[in-house]
């Protein structure tokens, strides 16, 4: 039997989520944009205050409130780049993040860990975090590598090099990390470029991406802002994770936690597109309901899939590669 | 602040699960017109071969089968006589089911013939006495909407294990029932039993408290006594539930696409066979079909395969308008463990989220030969999270909370704020899946398992919950029915 071609049907490519309409993606937006222009975002730090200022930014600088026209958030939208490549070691080891190309990553920052030897549970060790790290590294389907738990056998304010260290070398994929502060941060950069031969070479292919949290609701702390400005100013990519805890610190209906956290999240992106424009960012989130019951952070919830499948939705929305917590 | 409300926005009422176009459904629906009509279905039934051939159907005969070749227009007007929306009735009204697009509601696997039990924690075969014991348990808890007969009694004389297996269930249940019939005589003594309990064979005609499940042999074959039973169940007015189970790679392709194909055609087939017996019975599309892992040999009922397979036929049973019930949640896990929970949040999510109206599986293992209570426990409190998941984000302008968030400000609380107390009731909430931190945990589990706690659970299920009740005379007069309806199988016999 002769089975022609069919002229142009419209196919799905697979399954997906029907999270949210058009209209609906819009809405939070909107109310995201209410929120960015009157209610604004309390900023700690001064020099990001300043760069505010300049990007058109409405600053109170007694209050540190800054409050933004939409066209500044608007434009920082179109300036962030919509692919981003999560460069590994080599070449084969690049991940694309673009649309709606899934990956997988493993979760961080644990503090505690299960001894996989005498399967006790205790504080996490440098030497844990290496092992875990290589573990992960033979993980076909986790694509990239965030650092996993933190080094408790170090002073807390080395900490973040350390685990670095620790877990930077022992893969060679993509790696997400916080550098914590102003402090650590350029000895991290000069580890990364230690790894691929200078900072030139970084530059071109970034090993590593920068993660940051704001804190809910609405406030981007000192060493948020620094890390957003310093990855924009080094090359590297910057990862902003809203962290939210829907009735807690944020509200109890998953709505109006995403337009605190959308709000979180622009007003990032709006620090780090006026630092550098173009500077790669990904839209991230790990927020969850706060289980108002037992007062624990429910990351088990079916509400935490709920959040970041529209997170995802809205990074779409906004041509963002997008970050979210599952599983 | 004012805001006025928004004319017409178009928003979602919850989560679902884009699976098809709907150039890709007309794909499947014109490639199942293709093998119904060229390739055919083999039919072992005389009866069901004249009612096609009386349907318009063409019959092409050989020794003790015939091939059935149907016409589109047959399917087709077959399809649209079969009615859109069902209520499965049930004997306790608050139960009813009401079997619209996309109304999810779930079960547990059905026609298992092993079970742990929850005391000793032996595997053992099921007995009757299982069966009732395991209805009960399902009666009681609000997240199994119908009831399929979890377990068959294997400790019954052969020809009578569905009379014996539906007396066990309506004395334990108040809900909708889905069955299988032994024979269509038996299916006769069913109905007398569910007579019974509802006063009388009009009742039972008005409010069917029982479907009849039928189950094509895969690839296309109508076997007898599938045939005889759609046609005595269409005589007694009592819906059917269609369900082959598909191997692919086994007794379909090995493709997916192709499964679809060939489980839509004797889907289809049967409701042509039924609307042409009765035009208007009631027809549930159903399907446990999944793949054949070709390296084990084992049909794979916790692949991810289960999931989308059935997720696809739930969408084709909506582009039918008919009502569906699907598999999703099964195991293949011999113990109720991490895979076993892994699997049945898997395929259970997809089902549901393409809006099937059963979405069937909870407390089954090992390839859907055992069922187990731990299972059927936890997987419930599993469902609650389903159900959360699926009603989606609702952005009304209460739970935009947009003034909230301006009273709040930056660096404000929430959780002191009376918008918070007023919602804490949206969240969802768990009951055995523990929130607590590791210390509360310890101090109120004294780090007992999950698994026992659920083992637990069922256990005071069973000494405590009183199904809705039947009336006096109804359990000794089934009783006396299923005796007479014994010795008459055993006169058959001799």
């Amino acid at each position: 039997m002769i089975r022609r071609i069919k002229a142009g049907i419209q196919r799905n490519s697979g399954f997906s989520l029907n999270v949210m309409t058009d209209d609906e993606v819009h809405e939070i937006h909107l109310a995201t944009l209410e929120v960015l222009r009157d209610v604004g975002v309390f900023v700690e730090s001064e020099e990001a205050i300043e760069i505010y200022d300049g990007a058109g930014c409405i600053v109170d600088p007694k209050t540190k409130t800054v409050k933004f026209p939409a066209w500044v958030v608007e434009d920082a939208i179109r300036s962030a780049p919509s692919t981003f490549v999560a460069c590994g070691r080599r070449p084969q080891d690049d991940v694309i993040l673009q649309d709606n190309r899934v990956t997988f990553t493993n979760f961080g920052e644990g503090i505690r860990f299960v001894d996989p030897y005498s399967g006790e549970h205790r504080d996490s060790t440098k030497a844990d975090l290496e092992k875990t790290a290589l573990v992960i590294d033979s993980l076909e389907y986790v694509e990239t590598v965030e650092r996993a738990m933190c080094s408790h056998d170090k002073p807390p304010e080395v900490q973040a090099i350390h685990n670095a260290e620790a877990s930077m070398t022992h893969t060679v994929k993509h790696h997400w990390l916080c550098p914590v502060d102003r402090n650590q941060t350029p000895k991290i950069i000069d580890i990364c470029a230690a790894i691929v031969g200078s900072k030139e070479k970084l530059k071109e292919r970034p090993i590593l991406t920068f993660t940051t949290c704001p804190i809910s609701p609405l406030k981007l702390p000192q060493h948020h802002c620094e890390i957003v400005m310093d990855a924009a100013a080094t090359g590297l990519a910057v990862n902003v994770i809203g962290m939210a805890l829907s009735g807690g610190s944020s509200p109890v209906h998953l709505a109006g936690t995403l337009v605190i956290q959308n709000s979180e999240i622009l007003s990032s992106l709006v620090l780090s597109q006026s630092t550098q424009k173009g500077t790669p960012f990904v839209y991230g989130s790990s927020s969850c309901p706060m289980d108002l019951r037992m007062a624990t952070a429910t990351v088990g919830s079916p509400e935490t899939g709920m959040i970041s499948a529209a997170v995802a939705r809205l990074a779409r929305y906004y041509s963002l590669p997008s970050f979210v917590a599952g599983g | 602040m004012k805001r006025i409300s928004r004319s017409g926005i178009g928003t979602t009422a919850g989560f679902g699960l884009a699976a098809f176009s709907r150039d890709e459904l007309d794909t499947i629906h014109y490639a199942t017109f293709q093998i119904l009509q060229d390739t055919g279905i083999k039919v072992l039934s005389e009866n069901a071969l004249e009612i096609f051939h009386g349907g318009g159907c063409e019959i092409e005969r050989f020794e003790n089968y015939g091939i059935v070749k149907i016409p589109s227009y047959v399917v087709e007007e077959c399809a649209f006589w079969a009615p859109r929306t069902i209520v499965y009735d049930a004997r306790n009204p608050d139960d009813d089911f009401i079997a619209e697009p996309n109304r999810v509601g779930f079960s547990t696997f059905g026609g298992c013939i092993n079970l742990i039990d929850p005391v000793t924690r032996e595997i053992r075969r099921a007995t009757k006495k299982d069966c009732a014991d395991l209805t009960r348990v399902c009666d009681a808890l609000n997240e199994i909407s119908v009831l399929e007969r979890a377990v068959n009694a294997t400790d019954v004389p052969e020809g009578t294990v569905s009379v014996h297996n539906i007396e066990a269930i309506l004395n334990n249940t108040g809900k909708h029932i889905f069955v299988g019939a032994d024979s269509p005589r038996a299916l006769n003594v069913m109905a007398e039993l569910a007579a019974v309990c509802v006063g009388g064979m009009d009742r039972l005609r008005k409010r069917p408290i029982f479907s009849v499940n039928v189950c094509p042999i895969s690839p296309l074959t109508l076997p007898t006594n599938t045939c005889e039973v759609i046609v005595e169940a269409a005589r007694l007015g009592l819906g059917i539930m269609i369900m082959p189970m598909s191997l692919s790679g086994g007794t379909s392709s090995a493709t997916l696409a192709g499964t679809l194909v060939t489980h839509n055609a004797e889907v289809l087939s049967c409701i042509v066979l039924a609307q042409l017996a009765k035009k208007g019975l009631p027809c549930t599309y159903a399907s446990t079909s999944t793949i054949l892992d070709l390296r084990f040999g084992t049909s794979a009922i916790g692949s991810p395969e289960y999931g989308m397979i059935n997720a696809a036929l739930a969408k084709l049973a909506q582009y039918y308008r008919l009502p569906s019930f699907v598999g999703g949640g099964a195991s293949d896990s011999k113990v109720p463990d991490i895979q076993s929970g892994y699997e049945f949040a898997l395929s259970a999510t997809m089902s549901a989220l393409a809006g099937a109206n059963i979405v069937f599986g909870s407390g089954v293992l090992e390839q859907g030969l055992t069922i187990d209570y731990a299972k059927i426990i936890m997987d419930a409190e599993m469902i609650r999270m389903i159900q959360i998941a699926i009603k989606g984000i609702a952005l009304t302008d209460e739970k935009l909370a947009m003034d909230v968030i301006h009273e709040v400000g930056p660096g404000g609380a929430y959780i002191t704020h009376e918008h918070s107390l007023r919602s804490m009731r949206s969240q969802s909430q768990t009951k055995l899946f523990d929130r607590r931190t590791r210390s509360d945990w310890m101090e109120v589990t004294k780090g007992k398992t999950i698994v026992d706690r659920a083992y637990e659970t069922a256990i005071d299920i069973l000494q405590n919950h009183n199904p809705y009740p039947l009336p006096d005379a109804a359990p000794g007069e089934m009783s006396r029915i299923v005796k007479a309806f014994e010795k008459e199988v055993k006169m058959i016999k001799k």
